[in-house]
């Protein structure tokens, strides 16, 4: 499938230059031919239960980031391809692979951050934040991918910045006042 | 139809007027339950705004409160039974620091003090817990006697955080195998205390049909 036919892919920067990937969604930039200020900075505000996961090729400059909802896809009697694979963590990192290899990158240079698996509710039982990491991690082991950086549960929301300019990405913690840059 | 138009079709729900009518009907009515309990219990007039309600693809819900940024408080129950659904219930910090200082006699908790859930005690937070409870409870009564059937509320859960933070717990328990969902919006108002908060109350899709077929409307598809 073409890739700029995807529904679920979001490119559209806001004045502060910023593309905010709502749940289920994935932005990807190819930054090598970029001149002046013009790097856009993939952000997610509120990230919960959720799980974000960036991954770039900093030799080909290419760069992804996609907002996960949930660990895997269930229901069996679909049989039509997903309109939102990026929702299922066991089908967005295979896909998000697939997109950003298609783009120019090489899987052997991807390098991936994950960020979020929060427990936002007191009492939830079942932890959803914790099965969509782990679900993101295995499924990054098989396809033998690096992980460089996580933060990852706890008990708070998160507000994520990922710029592509150099694969610096920074996260403010609710409660807290300030974005703590992680790489 | 070739698959691709079937997948189009399957994201669509088209509601008739008159079954978003009836929804909205359901929500007024439940929330009105709940209102009323909350006005006993605080022993304030409150108002509440007609009943909104709103068909949408499920990344669109944060949207719909507002800035995801917002820090609030959320209670949500789950609601098992005949019918599957989430009652979830929002508000501004500031509110719910007035509701517990109302209902509890000398307490005084400062609302700038309060920046995450743990720094409430454990009184406030069983104050918040049986409110919650209380609440989704008369609302859920109210729609199962207007279904005319049987609905089990679980004790609720209670968050403190931005609203796309809640929000992706709710979206997870509604949109597991489905990309919409329907949401059904009041709002209140204390104007004494300046309190105000929202209820929503989420009817799973898979079982939508079954709440038409129950108030003798026809299903959607």
């Amino acid at each position: 499938m073409e890739i700029k036919k995807r529904k679920d892919r979001v490119s559209r920067t806001n004045d502060r230059g910023e593309i905010s990937i709502p749940i289920g969604h994935f932005a990807l930039k190819d930054t090598s031919k970029i001149t002046g200020n013009t790097y856009p900075k993939f952000i997610i505000y509120g990230l919960g239960s959720c799980v974000a996961l960036i991954l770039f090729d900093k030799k080909a400059k290419i760069h992804a980031m996609s907002h996960i909802l949930l660990p895997s896809f269930h229901n069996v009697k679909e049989k039509t391809p997903l309109r939102y694979p990026q929702k299922y963590a066991d089908q967005a990192v295979n896909d998000l692979i697939k997109l950003i290899t298609r783009k120019g990158a090489t899987i052997t240079n991807l390098r991936a951050v994950i960020i979020g698996g929060a427990k936002i509710f007191k009492n939830h039982y079942n932890n959803i934040g914790e099965e969509n990491v782990n679900m993101v991690r295995k499924e990054l082991e098989k396809q033998d991918i690096k992980i460089v950086q996580q933060v990852v549960g706890g008990t708070s929301g998160r507000n994520i910045k990922f710029n592509t300019k150099d694969d610096s990405i920074f996260v403010k913690t609710t409660g807290k006042s300030e974005f703590k840059k992680i790489t | 139809m070739n698959d691709r138009e079937k997948n189009q079709s399957e994201e669509e729900i088209k509601l008739t007027p008159a079954q978003m009518d009836s929804l909205m009907e359901l929500g007024n009515i439940g929330s009105g339950h709940a209102i009323t309990a909350l006005s006993q219990l605080m022993d304030k007039r409150i108002d509440m705004s007609l009943t909104s309600v709103d068909v949408i693809p499920f990344w669109k819900l944060p949207e719909k409160f507002g800035g995801e940024e917002v820090e609030v408080f959320g209670i949500l129950s789950s609601v098992h039974g005949e019918q599957e659904l989430l009652i979830l219930q929002i508000y501004p910090k500031d509110s719910i620091i007035k509701m517990i200082n109302s209902l509890s006699e000398g307490r005084n908790t400062n609302s700038e003090d309060i920046k995450i859930l743990s720094d409430l005690d454990d009184f406030s937070l069983s104050i918040i817990m049986e409110v919650g409870n209380i609440l989704s409870g008369h609302y859920a009564n109210a729609l199962a006697d207007l279904m005319e059937i049987k609905l089990v509320p679980e004790v609720p859960d209670v968050a403190y955080d931005v609203l796309g933070a809640i929000m992706n717990s709710v979206i997870a328990k509604t949109s597991e195998t489905v990309d919409l969902m329907i949401l059904i919006n009041t709002k209140m108002d204390i104007e004494d205390l300046n309190l105000n908060g929202i209820f929503c109350f989420l009817p799973a899709v898979a079982t939508l049909n079954k709440i038409f077929t129950a108030i003798n409307l026809e299903g959607y598809y």
